[in-house]
């Protein structure tokens, strides 16, 4: 009987190497370690980012998660869960600084010249208009998503914009699928009313 | 399938979540509703406006950076985490626990076989015990009892009469009655 292996999105070679970096990193070996931090951090940095909505604290939640989840790798019963369990660190460090930030404190995004985040590398296939539009538009689904309510915005954030399936979301967020279902319908439909203008 | 129960599938039907007979349903209900192909249509473009204007932040070396310096200084997380580790991975987990409960049951039947074996043993060696005693102290030749054989269990019934104050040794009853004749 085999097991479901949860960490999707990576290729069954990965998913086999992942299980022995693992158990290299666990016996201390960084280069290990760094192979696993090379397939999941830029996907944990936007899900941070997506919740938190500024791309420094973003960074930082990013090297606390990875930080802890070296800590805690020796308790990884499974490493086909893996995956979803390094979600789950991210995304208590995500509700711990909620638990910090002060009321009302705004988006502390680094900007470039033209009032665009540095790191977001430009579009080189489109023309400057285009580029500007698909810029302002961008702008808009983030905001979009920064606006909804915190239960749905991570339930939009894991399925619509991570890609993981229900199943996936309902682990990591600890609920019900039933409840996660029917929370990613209600956030889509939310997600709809506000881009409504915007649709062709 | 109603247009509200439809209604409330949509976006796990777009996100391709539903059973294969839910999604069969689903897929027959729009084909005869308007309102609900409209409704899947306007769910999917929105869909589809958000995946192109998604925007991803790119990795900084500096992050990895900083980590490393971090857990460099820490102890591995599980220094344990060596050669027979691979024993406690889900594909040999399994094995492994087979082989734990085949050697347990081994291990209790080899034990009961050396119970019994010594079991045996002890039985034996009280036989001969009461064999031995029995000799010496000339035991009583009961009904059933013969000379050459069974004299084990002549002796065990010795062993359990001889407090019987109605038990005695007819031999010598025998031997001092005076009635008796020669030849009885």
């Amino acid at each position: 009987m085999t097991k479901k292996n949860l960490n999707l999105g990576i290729s069954n070679g990965d998913s086999v190497a992942l299980a022995d970096w693992i158990r290299r990193a666990k016996n201390g070996d960084i280069s290990s370690y760094q192979k696993v931090y090379n397939l999941f951090a830029r996907k944990v940095l936007n899900f941070i980012h997506r919740m938190v909505n500024s791309i420094e604290e973003a960074e930082d939640l990013t090297q606390e998660t990875f930080i802890s989840v070296y800590q805690k790798l020796g308790t990884l019963k499974d490493d086909d869960r893996f995956e979803p369990w390094l979600f789950r660190i991210a995304r208590n460090f995500v509700y711990q600084s909620y638990r910090v930030r002060q009321p009302g404190t705004i988006s502390t995004d680094i900007v470039d010249e033209d009032g665009q985040p540095l790191n977001q590398l430009a579009d080189a296939r489109k023309n400057p208009d285009e580029e500007f539009q698909s810029r302002e538009l961008d702008e808009v689904v983030a905001k979009v998503i920064a606006s909804l309510p915190e239960k749905y915005r991570e339930v939009f954030v894991l399925s619509a914009v991570r890609r993981f399936s229900y199943q996936q979301v309902a682990e990591i967020i600890g609920r019900s699928l039933p409840s996660v279902k029917t929370d990613i319908h209600r956030a889509r439909l939310e997600v709809r009313k506000r881009v409504k203008e915007y649709l062709q | 399938m109603d247009c509200e129960l439809c209604a409330s599938e949509l976006s796990a039907y777009l996100d391709q979540e539903l059973s294969e007979g839910r999604n069969a349903q689903v897929s027959k209900h729009v084909e005869g509703c308007s309102s609900c192909a409209e409704e899947l249509e306007s769910l999917k473009r929105a869909k589809v406006f958000v995946e192109n204007h998604i925007g991803e932040l790119e990795l900084r070396p500096e992050i990895w950076k900083s980590v490393r310096a971090q857990i460099a200084t820490m102890e591995a997380p599980d220094p344990s985490a060596g050669f027979f580790s691979f024993l406690f991975t889900s594909r040999w987990r399994t094995a492994t626990a087979a082989t734990a409960i085949a050697l347990s049951i081994a291990v209790g039947m080899w034990q009961y076989l050396q119970y019994r074996e010594a079991r045996k043993d002890l039985q034996q060696y009280m036989t001969d015990y009461i064999q031995t005693r029995e000799m010496k102290d000339g035991a009583l030749q009961l009904p059933g009892a013969d000379m050459a054989g069974n004299a084990s269990n002549a002796n065990l019934l010795h062993l359990k009469y001889m407090n019987n104050p109605f038990v005695f040794d007819r031999s010598e009853d025998i031997q001092s009655n005076p009635f008796r004749t020669e030849d009885r």
